[in-house]
């Protein structure tokens, strides 16, 4: 009678250090789960891509109508559309081109990272993830009096943490 | 007898006890996470950051910032560098900086609860 006592005891003892290696378990997978969770930035790079090829477009074409400056071989698109090129030149990528009707490409303009206009073709669908790391990008074309006006933009700005 | 029952009685209790305290130890673990400075630094850097390239020059944007003054009532909470196209906001965290595109020149105010950014002309 006694020895059982004694087990039931030490059942109870055991079961409770179980449940606290259980709650260790669950405390340790929710702390690392919430610390990876808010590890992640909030991604913000397809509005920025978005926002810099309307700026372009709003810039360059009004009412259907280019602006005649983007045609001259002196046309700079940064002081033209209020670009800071330092910044475009640190993280943003932007492809300016007028088609004819037929899609032959009588003016363009590249600046920015150059590598994001191969890397902004390399885009996810329901299969392929798009790598963390590539530039997002976004397209945008308007047909103007003198043909068609295509805007590419991208940005893979990172946000700096600490002062 | 009585005394089992009392000792199974306060086991019990003390049991419930320790589980309560763990949930509440992570339920406040999971909303100070989510709620704490460094994650509101990056939200109002982004948001002020985006506002600016959005905008044409000649252009004030007002910016609720009430939930920052939770953190911080200094008055240098967001810091807007011209020069280097950098919106820094500091709630008492880490800091976060976010840099914007356009190139106007841009001044900001707080005010209580209020910050207003103002957009001027071309630089």
């Amino acid at each position: 009678m006694k020895t059982k006592k004694l087990g039931k005891k030490a059942d109870s003892k055991m079961l409770s250090l179980w449940w606290i290696f259980v709650l260790a378990f669950a405390g340790g997978i929710i702390v690392i789960g919430v610390l990876i969770f808010y590890s992640y930035e909030a991604d913000v790079r397809n509005a920025e891509a978005s926002i810099l090829s309307e700026k372009i477009i709003s810039c360059l074409a009004d009412e259907g109508r280019l602006n005649l400056e983007f045609l001259s071989d002196d046309f700079d698109i940064y002081s033209s559309c209020a670009l800071n090129k330092k910044a475009i030149d640190s993280g943003f990528f932007i492809k300016i081109e007028l088609r004819d009707e037929e899609g032959n490409v009588l003016k363009t303009i590249s600046e920015g990272k150059q590598s994001f206009d191969a890397d902004c073709n390399i885009s996810g669908n329901e299969n392929i993830r798009q790598a963390d790391y590539f530039p997002r990008c976004s397209e945008e074309t308007i047909n103007v009096l003198q043909g068609v006006l295509y805007v590419k933009a991208g940005s893979n700005q990172q946000g700096v943490k600490g002062i | 007898m009585n005394k089992r029952a009392d000792t199974v009685l306060v086991e019990t209790v003390i049991f419930i006890a320790l589980n309560l305290i763990f949930f509440v130890l992570m339920i406040v673990f999971v909303w100070h996470s989510g709620n704490s400075a460094s994650v509101y630094e990056e939200f109002y850097a982004k948001k002020i950051a985006l506002a600016i390239d959005s905008s044409n020059s000649q252009t004030s944007i007002t910016f609720d910032i009430q939930k920052a003054r939770e953190f911080s009532k200094a008055e240098d909470i967001i810091k807007i560098d011209s020069g280097n196209n950098l919106v820094t906001v500091n709630l008492g965290g880490k800091g976060y900086s976010f840099s914007y595109f356009s190139d106007y020149p841009v001044g900001v105010i707080i005010n209580e609860n209020m910050a207003v950014a103002r957009v001027g002309e071309k630089k």
